[in-house]
């Protein structure tokens, strides 16, 4: 997916590039530290929670060490410490690692969205990676054998949540790199009619609309299928990872959107949880687009306005509206009737 | 689905937005069984007090328009075919009489006559 997105990228960048060229030579000499902290940065933190772990404890590990264990803790498979190297290695630390790589060189390329994301998801495999040998490394060593281990339970909680904070903070980092503004789809200017009505001083207006995917039911259906057959066979804590995992997928199988004076909102139509919210104050213009979901980052809730300046609710392909911020932000949702909505939230910030 | 109320009108919001209300349902905007965004919300967009709104939903209950249950909110039944028409007639009607400058006692002789 990551090719793809990169190609889409470069395409574009040929017509982007010379209009932009000022923007990029400010963007340079900032550009360069943050390049280093996270090229280099982001993979020595990784490779340093890997390789000290086994300098210090790698020869007081049994011969195989305990690497997967049945729902009561009890250690049930085994692996040479080489083995669990080379398998973290190799699904883990290595993707994670070319991911940061690639943001830390090709930022320049990308859209604002891109690199974070890519450091950000590289950074959490990373230290996710490293941190399973680490914690194998300090939590079994002195153990005569494997079949000894511990329950790593408390253990790999912990590292999740260790991993999910470094994919943040790698995300935040990779705010600073430089990036095409042209580049991305998330700029791609919209071009779209930006619709308004008159709205007298005493008057005022609201838009409102329920989406409701229907194929969103199917992956919902399938992920609460596999935690059911899942808890036959799986510790419990996987059980209830997978089965929290269902839930944004739940929320996000009917969303609510209103437009109105104070802005946009976008909720979950179930338990009115509330997605996202567009003050009306940074609202520049609305305008009709056609949404191509992969021009987009995909379907569901994609980017965020905070993280990445840019945020879009595609819940399918087709009509939505554009919402052109201030501070060069965007925010996208798909909607059955763009026009009106576009309408109320331009004649709003008319008033206002 | 788009309501309009008008703060400095003399038409009592709650019946404007019942009036808006009932024809987004007679023109399809609203189709039968679809939900209604909350009373809460919908009342903030608008700026009216959340009763004004109840107040509104409630006329639409009694003409068979939407039903309200508590913690399902209000979902639109269907269209009464035939209220919806004459009330938009009569919508439409006030509102040209208004532009062509007739007064309240102006409008309601016009439709007594007619009676």
């Amino acid at each position: 997916m990551s090719d793809e997105r990169e190609e889409m990228t470069m395409h574009q960048d040929r017509g982007g590039s010379a209009e932009n060229g000022a923007e990029d030579g400010v963007e340079n000499g900032a550009g360069t530290g943050r390049r280093l902290a996270v090229g280099i940065g982001i993979p020595v933190v990784v490779l340093a929670l890997l390789v000290v772990p086994l300098l210090l404890f790698g020869a007081d590990l049994p011969d195989r060490v305990a690497t997967h264990f049945d729902g009561a803790g009890t250690p049930d498979d085994s692996m040479t410490l080489t083995g669990l190297v080379v398998f973290t290695g190799l699904l883990l630390i290595g993707p994670g690692l070319i991911m940061v790589a690639i943001a830390a060189v090709a930022s320049r390329r990308m859209s604002r969205m891109a690199a974070p994301f890519l450091v950000g998801m590289g950074a959490f495999l990373g230290i996710l990676g490293a941190g399973i040998v680490a914690q194998t490394a300090i939590s079994q060593r002195n153990l005569s054998s494997w079949t000894e281990a511990d329950n790593p339970i408390v253990g790999v909680i912990v590292l999740i949540v260790v991993a999910a904070g470094a994919g943040a903070v790698g995300a935040v980092l990779a705010r600073g790199l430089p990036h095409d503004p042209a580049a991305t789809a998330f700029r791609a200017d919209p071009a779209g009619e930006a619709p308004t009505l008159d709205v007298a001083d005493g008057e005022r207006v609201v838009f409102t609309e329920t989406i409701a995917p229907r194929w969103l039911l199917w992956p919902v259906v399938g992920l609460l299928a596999l935690t059911v057959v899942m808890a036959y066979f799986t510790p419990w804590w996987i059980v209830v990872l997978v089965g929290l995992s269902t839930v944004p997928a739940v929320l996000l199988c009917a969303l609510r959107i209103q437009a109105d004076r104070s802005g946009l909102v976008v909720r979950s139509a179930l338990f009115g949880i509330r997605f996202a919210k567009v003050p009306a104050e940074d609202i520049e213009e609305a305008t009709v687009i056609d949404v191509e979901p992969m021009k987009w980052g995909g379907w569901g809730y994609r980017g965020s306005l905070r993280l990445a300046g840019a945020a879009a609710v595609v819940m399918r392909r087709g009509p939505g509206v554009h919402l052109k911020l201030s501070g060069d932000r965007v925010f996208v949702v798909t909607l059955d009737d763009p026009r009106t909505a576009a309408a109320v939230l331009n004649a709003n910030a008319n008033v206002g | 689905m788009m309501l309009r109320v008008d703060h400095s009108s003399s038409q009592p919001l709650h019946d404007q937005i019942a009036g808006q209300l009932r024809a987004a349902i007679a023109d399809g905007q609203l189709s039968a069984g679809e939900r209604l965004a909350p009373a809460r919300e919908l009342a903030a967009g608008l700026d009216v007090n959340v009763n004004t709104l109840l107040r509104a939903l409630q006329t639409l209950r009694a003409e068979g328009l939407v039903d309200m249950r508590r913690g399902r909110g209000t979902v639109v039944t269907g269209t009464a075919p035939q209220t919806v028409r004459f009330v938009q007639l009569a919508e439409q009607l006030v509102a040209e009489a208004r532009r062509a400058g007739l007064s309240r006692q102006d409008v309601l002789r016009l439709v007594e006559d007619r009676l």
